[in-house]
């Protein structure tokens, strides 16, 4: 009996696993499938493997898909090191010191996560507007930067460092500066959990560039996507599927490179 | 401890956020809430109408159907993915290390899918009579074709199902995290005064799991008000046959960039914020850890 649960919970987890993983894995082999094969279920594998979606989607024949895929990159890890280098020392401060007003500051940044850029779209498109930003890729980028999530997970962060690492550092003389640098040393996990997370809220992101993006040259890939859908193509779905392989590689390539870390990140969250 | 020792708060530090945080979100949202209040003028000069937008809003029977199928969407993702993710985190939590790093990495894959590319993966499973739905589950049991897309009984269902597929490895992974962290000794000290496995699970580790719940739940209802890609790819940026998957965000958007009335647009997105920080701040107080309750 003591045997029997572990068995029956593991097959379990591997029929109800299989049933997430399947669609990824028919997604993974549906750019070399022709078209009538993409419409149907199985066999999983295609008939042959031909590269011919993966060519005429990246020939740029339809539309500028590499330079939209640079596009999503640039806006992503420009977003990320934004986002990175304005809430990592917020959340220092926060979480290490006390101020009057502490409270206020800090709920008003807090109120970035209840209303995120995508309720204040329309407002960030005639502001950047008038200031000539429309269809450039600041524009897509610029609403990400200020991370009430970011300043949340850095205050709570910095908050559970002991109170003896930053004395000590300042004992010997370092600069409020030196030692945010020293601490941010030892919290370096917590950097990268969230350095991943929001490369994937961004890279994921569709309303703002959509919003932001005029022309072909200014989408990025998840943009680029959803418009050659309603294009009139006919039938598009194998470029389609390959544009969309392509789009996953990024942030699935980021996890595989940080999944020991994410767990504690989310327990840094949470507690 | 001696709080005058303390060192002056770096305010330096503050400033970058802050200066980011006005540019990109205080500005914008002046900006929206005087855009909810004037005329709808796409161009030129607009007036300043007051309430006027709001006033219709009330009125107006499509907003009422977006607010009514958002709220409806994010219970269902709340009711499905949590009970589901909270199975398969108590599943995960039986396994040997090994085998639950591998079934961790393929229950995450589905989150890192740009909804846009789940989006589509979903037109084909659902696409009518060719969806893969209906070949591969329903045929076989020898159910009609079912048109996923088109009858409004069934988009609120494709919806769901794509939040389920996208959320419930993500989430089972941070109740499993919260399951982890349970301390052993209160489940054995519960064990050895005689409860079962069951009620053991029930007042042991389902209380000291609300953080990690709460945290699920607001993640899910964030992304239920901010859901836009789903909706807009399987239905074509309409709410589909009559409305029946328009969410505010949709609503917000059509009304926006079909119609061309921004105020309209703006007052609709600013009237839900009461209600979703009030649901926001439940949810979060469910979350804090209940104290010296028995």
């Amino acid at each position: 009996m003591r045997r029997l649960f572990p068995a029956l919970a593991g097959l379990a987890l591997v029929v109800v696993a299989s049933f997430f993983a399947f669609p990824f894995l028919w997604l993974l082999l549906a750019p070399f499938k022709s078209d009538p094969e993409l419409f149907r279920a199985l066999p999983l594998l295609p008939e042959r493997y031909a590269f011919d979606h993966f060519g005429a989607l990246l020939d740029g024949r339809h539309i500028p898909f590499p330079r939209q895929l640079a596009n999503s990159l640039a806006v992503a890890s420009v977003q990320t090191a934004l986002a990175l280098a304005l809430c990592a020392p917020a959340g220092y401060v926060f979480g290490q010191h006390r101020f009057r007003g502490k409270r206020a500051l800090f709920a008003l940044g807090v109120l970035g996560v209840v209303l995120p850029q995508q309720v204040l779209v329309l407002p960030l498109l005639s502001w950047f507007h008038e200031l000539g930003l429309y269809d450039t890729l600041v524009a897509i980028t610029l609403p990400g930067i200020a991370s009430g999530l970011g300043l949340v997970f850095f205050t709570l962060v910095f908050a559970r460092l002991p109170r003896e690492l930053p004395d000590l550092a300042r004992a010997e003389g370092a600069s409020e500066g030196r030692v945010f640098l020293t601490l941010l040393g030892v919290v370096r996990p917590a950097v990268v959990s969230f350095a991943f997370v929001h490369f994937v809220l961004s890279w994921h992101e569709h309303l703002v560039p959509l919003v932001m993006a005029g022309s072909p040259a200014t989408k990025t890939a998840p943009v680029a996507l959803a418009s050659l859908y309603g294009s009139t193509l006919r039938f598009p779905f194998g470029l389609l599927m390959a544009g969309s392989v392509l789009a996953c590689i990024p942030p699935v390539a980021l996890f595989w490179m940080v999944r020991r870390r994410f767990k504690s990140a989310l327990e840094e969250l949470v507690s | 401890m001696s709080e005058e020792r303390r060192p002056r708060p770096p305010v330096l530090l503050l400033v970058p956020f802050f200066v980011a945080l006005a540019f990109v979100w205080v500005v914008p949202f002046v900006l929206g809430v005087r855009m909810s209040l004037e005329s709808d003028a796409l161009y030129g000069p607009s007036h300043f109408v007051g309430l006027e937008h709001y006033r219709h809003l009330a009125k107006s029977s499509r907003f009422q159907t977006a607010a009514l199928n958002t709220a409806r969407y994010a219970a269902s993702t709340l009711l499905v993915v949590i009970p589901l993710g909270l199975l398969l985190a108590a599943a995960l939590d039986r396994l040997p290390p090994r085998v639950r790093s591998g079934a961790a990495f393929a229950l995450v894959l589905p989150a890192l899918v740009p909804p846009v590319v789940l989006a589509l993966l979903f037109v084909l499973v659902f696409a009518g009579r060719y969806g893969i739905l209906n070949q591969a589950l329903l045929a076989p049991l020898d159910i009609g074709p079912l048109d996923w897309l088109k009858d409004p009984a069934l988009i609120p269902v494709s919806l769901l199902l794509q939040a389920v597929w996208r959320w419930t490895g993500l989430v089972s992974l941070v109740l499993a995290a919260g399951l982890a962290a349970v301390p052993k000794a209160y489940v054995d000290l519960a064990r050895a005064e005689g409860a079962t496995r069951f009620r053991a699970f029930r007042d042991v580790h389902l209380p000291l799991l609300r953080p990690y719940v709460a945290l699920c739940a607001a993640l899910l209802f964030l992304d239920a008000f901010t859901l836009f890609s789903g909706a807009y790819v399987l239905l074509g940026a309409s709410g589909g046959t009559s409305d029946a998957g328009l969410l505010l965000v949709g609503y917000a958007y059509q009304t926006a960039f079909t119609y061309g009335r921004f105020g309209s647009a703006m007052a609709g997105t600013l009237a839900t914020v009461p209600g979703v920080l009030l649901a926001l701040y439940l949810i979060l107080r469910f979350g804090k850890p209940a104290r010296a309750s028995g």
